[in-house]
């Protein structure tokens, strides 16, 4: 396939879908290529197996190297914002700073991203879960937190018509929102992209890529069989682990020696609470506060009232048997509070010859002191709100995946330069998570929007 | 019943369900609900690395007695503890088998005609999803 497009997308998530939009809408003929299926309300799995299974890269999760942390990303049309949370939050002068240490880049700033912010904001219906909205596991959250003088606050959230009145219950919304509510790429930028123009292929996973003297040419299977398209240029939307692996297997190293490093994902640790009278915290909107408390942001860490379906329950739980099935008929009692660690010691991602990743990650050091730190409070916030038995999950697993094509501006120490660009190829283009030069501390989704429309209007601009 | 996994692999897995999953009040035994016909709807979508790892596994196990099989879980999730290479294969193996099972089990997914207790019904996990207007 060659000459048709104007620029191919790879990759459908939370990036790709507003960079395909807003591309498209620029006026240019773009494909966009997503690995996984494509599902919607009608189509998404009704069960946490199915959904895990056809959803999510490695069957359901991967593993880091030593197999102490585990991570989740996507691999459907939509990518990871058809099963995320939707918390859509900008990041904060703390944040900024440290991207600004990081990269050296000027516009990476609260006023210069404000307007990209707004543009995104704008186009979607996002709002704030109201107090009506907190199940008895949010109402614990904030009462521990009151009586300890820890501040809270509401959750951002992309939604438009949940339906908690009604009774309907969010926590089925991981694997894909059946009633369309949520405010993923899928029923948003991408179906306004499709409506003016743009082609999606899913199923093709891209494996490798090429630059040539007119372009870039990428080569991969669609439906078990090998494809090749050219095209002047590409976008790469792969999130943070995608990209690392397909310009590892690429052989880009070579050039571009910070591939693959400063891999971050705000590692994040569950503890789950026993209370005498039911929680049924898998109801209603099963996410609804967070900690806003400027000792906890400055601490390195933050809280997120949560809670998880059965499977995964089970398997955070330490142990099998007997004492695992006990703990799982108290499922209605349990209350659950995560910590999310900003994390500060970089991972790093590596593939073997025959295309595994490698994830050297571990919650070490500084960052295990945050979590340590962030525990510390959440075991005061249960116990002041009359917790029986508090139980803290020792596995660790990471939700937000960020890094290793680090923006910044010496070469040496990043691979994407300020204007969205690889450093050496004007016609590779990249600004999801894998772009992010540290961990904000703070939810990802809204700062990827950010600076895809940012990037879009670079790719605008140069052709 | 499955095509990925032989009758041994997969009465082995039996075994190991009953161990990670046994009968417990009003919950069933993993065995007794029939969710192993579905570990194909699991198998189908990981790395095939994985899977040939979850295969030898177990047939090591299918000639490990009950006892055996819960001295190895046990091992396993001891491994938790241990820094280096073994303390990740023993997470590794905690992880693969562990998972496998209760996301069989608490698929709420049942042989057909099974009669027993859903385990998802069990514990009251039954999300609601009201469909838009
Ligand atoms: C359960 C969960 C809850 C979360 N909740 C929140 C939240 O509430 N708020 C928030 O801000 N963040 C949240 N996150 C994180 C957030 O969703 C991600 O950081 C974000 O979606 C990443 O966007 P991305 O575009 O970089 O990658 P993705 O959205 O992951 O998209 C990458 C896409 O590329 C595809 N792909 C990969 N490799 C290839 C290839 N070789 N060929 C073709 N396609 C490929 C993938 O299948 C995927 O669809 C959550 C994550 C998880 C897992």
């Amino acid at each position: 396939m060659s000459g048709q497009f104007d620029c191919v997308i790879v990759g459908s998530g939370t990036s790709g879908g507003v960079i395909a939009y807003y591309l498209t809408a620029g006026g240019m003929r773009c494909l966009l290529l997503e690995a996984g299926d494509a599902y919607g309300a009608d189509t998404f799995p009704e069960n946490d197996m199915d959904g895990s299974a056809r959803m999510f890269w490695g069957g359901g999760l991967e593993l880091s190297t030593t197999a102490e942390m585990a991570f989740l990303r996507a691999r459907c049309l939509g990518g990871t914002s058809v099963v995320n949370q939707c918390l859509l939050d900008r990041f904060d002068e703390h944040a900024w700073d440290g991207w600004q240490a990081a990269s050296g880049i000027g516009f990476l700033n609260g006023e210069e991203m404000a307007p990209h912010y707004a543009e995104v904001e704008g186009r979607l219906s996002i709002r704030e879960v109201p107090p009506t909205h907190h199940n008895r596991n949010a109402l614990l959250f904030v009462e521990g937190c009151e009586r300890r003088g820890y501040q809270w606050a509401p959750l951002r959230r992309g939604e438009t018509d949940c339906a908690i009145e009604e009774g309907n219950d969010c926590i089925a919304c991981l694997n894909g929102c059946r009633r369309d509510s949520k405010q993923s790429t899928l029923v948003t930028f991408i179906r306004w992209a499709q409506a003016l123009g743009l082609q999606v292929m899913p199923g093709f996973q891209v494996e490798r890529l090429e630059s040539t003297p007119d372009g870039v040419r990428l080569s991969g299977t669609h439906q078990g069989q090998m494809q090749e398209i050219r095209a002047p240029r590409v976008v790469l939307a792969a999130g943070a682990l995608g990209n690392a692996r397909l310009l590892l297997r690429s052989g880009f190293k070579k050039r571009l020696l910070s591939l693959g490093e400063g891999f971050y994902c705000h590692p994040q640790l569950m503890t789950f609470a026993e209370f005498d009278e039911p929680v049924d915290a898998h109801r209603g909107a099963f996410q609804a506060c967070k900690s806003d408390d400027p000792r906890f942001r400055q601490a390195g860490f933050k809280l997120e009232n949560v809670f998880a379906p059965p499977t995964s329950l089970a398997m955070l739980y330490p142990g099998f048997g007997p004492r695992l099935q006990a703990f799982m008929l108290r499922y209605r009692h349990l209350a659950c509070i995560e910590v999310a660690v900003h994390d500060t010691v970089p991972g790093r991602i590596t593939a073997d010859a025959r295309g595994k990743l490698h994830m050297a990650k571990r919650l070490e050091g500084e960052d295990a002191r945050r979590g340590q730190a962030g525990l510390v409070a959440v075991r005061e916030i249960l116990e002041s709100a009359g917790a029986r038995t508090i139980l803290q999950c020792p596995m660790s697993f990471g939700l937000h995946l960020m890094g290793g094509l680090a923006i910044g501006r010496d070469e040496r120490t990043s691979v994407v330069n300020g204007r969205f660009n690889l450093h050496g190829f004007p016609n590779i283009y990249a600004a999801d998570s894998s772009v992010f030069p540290a961990a904000p501390g703070i939810n990802p989704a809204l700062t990827i929007m950010a600076l895809s429309h940012r990037a879009s209007q670079e790719v605008l601009r140069d052709v | 019943m499955s095509e990925i996994l032989t009758p041994r692999e997969v009465r082995a897995l039996e075994r190991v369900g009953d161990v990670v999953v046994p009968a417990c009040g009003p919950l069933p035994a993993f065995s007794a609900t029939g969710c192993v016909r579905y570990v194909d709807d699991l198998l189908r979508y990981m790395p095939p690395g994985d899977v040939a790892d979850i295969r030898l596994l177990l047939r090591i196990l299918s000639v490990k007695p009950t006892a055996g099989i819960r001295f190895i879980m046990s091992l396993a999730g001891a491994g938790r503890r241990w820094p280096g290479p073994i303390g990740a294969a023993l997470r590794m193996i905690e992880i693969g088998l562990k998972g496998l099972v209760v996301s069989l089990y608490y698929s709420g997914k049942t042989a057909p005609g099974y009669t027993g207790t859903v385990p998802t019904d069990a514990i009251g996990y039954r999300p609601r999803v009201i469909p838009r207007a």
